[in-house]
């Protein structure tokens, strides 16, 4: 990083200033207050430096902000000068955390940087007046309160967070089930130890690779399953864990083309599940809003064979075809029992009585 | 369409298949796998029947076949070695376990599943059966369901406990008849082995 952005808000002269500046990333806050003093005769230990919603301690280093030419960094001279809080020169503030996302312009995993700015004016020059404790805090809105420094921002004011790809600054869908694998745990599907992981909350831990496999073999046959408010989820895939991926951002660990046929899929399931529509066996037919298109007439033959072959769910009229196995349906559309022979719920005289 | 089996399934079935076979505390759990194949996509599996149950003292061999979405989806497992069990179909030896077909977890093994086979061999869930013949024998008149299991497990599955001479002299009765072994003690044991009925269903 060479150059930055700086705005300066004087608040005791009431003036703003715009500077770009020269930094190196081995330099320190410090440093650089001492060259904005130089340029703007403002003694340095007049200035506060605003970033991600923190003031930054005179020790941390330009590197450790991950700036990139875009970023604005506000100093702030206070109206009054702030003698009653001498800050300790040494001090270095750590503006990052272990944040992963799915970066649609990488279109993969990223590391990422949490950004934060004012709710009203989207300015960068505030101040948090609470850290973040959770994901909720940065997920949600209206829960971190700022102090901002524009000067049309004087109401309660709030935070919004955003996370950024570390390479290329895209916003981007946080990962909250992604994180590193600091206790060298194994990977409950392949027993390797890699270092990105994703943990739905219950410490099964699954490595990414194998997390995106599992995905990708559900979608196959559309193993999804309806969990408001989720949507279409899936559970952990370790052995009676219920624990379900909170935010189907992390299908995207899939790719954004298989992330687009989950999308698909998963509506026309909802479509079908709430029975308001018929899949159309044509989807690109122009003529679809037309009475006399083909779509609308059903093929005799296939209906046929699908009247033929199965039977309806009693619970959810899916077709159901029985290839094997006893006459206990479990329904994979709904998960109803039924009996294949009664087409009635799953009863203990079936059990007995029609087994084959 | 996936052609053939991941680098995870491979490198994970050859972990386990060393796991199972190095092992020598799974190994006195009475449970050994042989490989078939190189590609890993056949195995042969054995479980040593429990003791205390019908099964003591028999070698029970499996068919294991991992498909390629392993271990997205289940191995396929079925008795090659005829056993009476009610959730073992006593015609071709398909097992009825949950964690074979949707209670399947990636996270489940060889290793595991061949335990909880073994579990199963304990302890049967007559409520949820895969042969309706045998589950309704195990509820109605479980010392014949008992004396019928070691019966088929001294015949089919190697056992050494001595055999019952009065269910010996029926399947020869039917042998003389020209029935073949199998499907004499087979229809047998369904009939709760009265030779009369058994007769009747063969030559009826």
């Amino acid at each position: 990083m060479d150059e930055v952005t700086i705005v300066v808000l004087d608040k005791k002269k009431n003036v703003r200033k715009n500077l770009s500046l020269k930094v190196g990333n081995e330099e320190k806050i410090d440093d650089l207050l001492q060259n904005v003093g130089k340029l703007t005769a403002i003694p340095k230990d007049e200035l506060e430096v605003l970033f991600c919603g923190k003031m930054l301690g005179r020790a941390t280093k330009i590197r450790d902000l991950q700036l990139t030419p875009a970023t604005q960094l506000t100093l702030l001279r206070p109206e009054v000068c702030s003698s009653q809080k001498p800050e300790n020169p040494e001090s270095s503030t750590t503006v990052n955390s272990s944040f992963y996302v799915f970066c649609k312009k990488c279109d993969s995993v990223k590391r990422a940087k949490l950004r934060v700015y004012c709710e009203n004016c989207q300015g960068t020059s505030i101040l948090v007046k609470n850290e973040p404790q959770n994901w909720a805090d940065v997920l949600k809105t209206k829960r971190i309160r700022v102090e901002c420094s524009s000067e049309t921002c004087v109401q309660e004011i709030y935070a919004n967070f955003r996370f950024k790809c570390v390479d290329c600054n895209e916003i981007c869908a946080a990962l909250t089930h992604a994180r590193g694998n600091w206790q060298k745990s194994e990977c409950c599907i392949c027993s390797d130890e890699n270092i990105l992981v994703i943990d739905l909350g219950c410490n099964h831990l699954t490595c990414l690779e194998c997390f995106k496999l599992y995905l990708e073999e559900n979608l196959e046959n559309f193993n999804f399953k309806l969990k408001p408010p989720h949507g279409f989820t899936i559970t952990c895939p370790y052995t009676d864990c219920n624990r379900v991926v909170q935010d189907v951002h992390h299908f995207y660990l899939m790719g954004k083309s298989k992330y687009q046929e989950y999308q698909k899929r998963a509506t026309e399931k909802l479509i079908l599940q709430s029975d308001e529509g018929v899949t159309c066996p044509n989807p690109d037919c122009e003529k679809c809003n037309e009475r006399d298109c083909v779509c609308h007439k059903t093929d005799d033959l296939t209906r046929n064979t699908i009247e033929a072959t199965t039977r309806k769910c009693p619970n959810c009229q899916c077709s159901t075809e029985r290839n094997g196995g006893c006459s206990h349906i479990h329904c994979t559309n709904c998960g109803y029992d039924w009996c294949f022979k009664c087409v009635k719920e799953w009863t203990e005289n079936c059990q007995w009585d029609h087994w084959f | 369409m996936k052609l053939e089996m991941s680098n995870i399934a491979f490198t994970r079935l050859q972990r386990e298949c060393k796991e199972v076979v190095t092992n020598t505390e799974i190994a006195q759990t009475g449970i050994m796998i042989e490989i078939l194949n190189e590609s890993l996509t056949d195995i042969k599996g054995q479980i040593r029947g429990p003791p205390d149950t019908p099964y003591a003292g028999g070698l029970f061999d499996l068919e294991i076949k991992i498909p390629d979405s392993y271990p997205f989806s289940p191995p396929k497992i079925k008795f090659v070695t005829k056993i009476w069990h009610p959730n073992v179909s006593s015609q071709t030896g398909v097992i009825c376990l949950d964690i074979l077909k949707d209670q399947w977890a990636a996270s489940l093994t060889l290793r595991t599943v061949l335990l909880s086979i073994q579990a199963l061999m304990c302890s049967p869930e007559p409520k949820d059966p895969q042969d309706a013949v045998v589950a309704k024998q195990y509820m109605e008149n479980p010392a014949l369901f008992k004396s019928t299991a070691e019966f088929w497990t001294v015949r089919f599955a190697r056992g050494k406990s001595g055999e019952n001479e009065d269910y010996k002299s029926r399947v020869e009765k039917l042998r003389d008849m020209g029935v073949r072994e199998e499907e004499a003690i087979s229809v047998l044991s369904c009939n709760n082995w009265d030779l009369n009925k058994a007769t009747v269903y063969i030559f009826s």
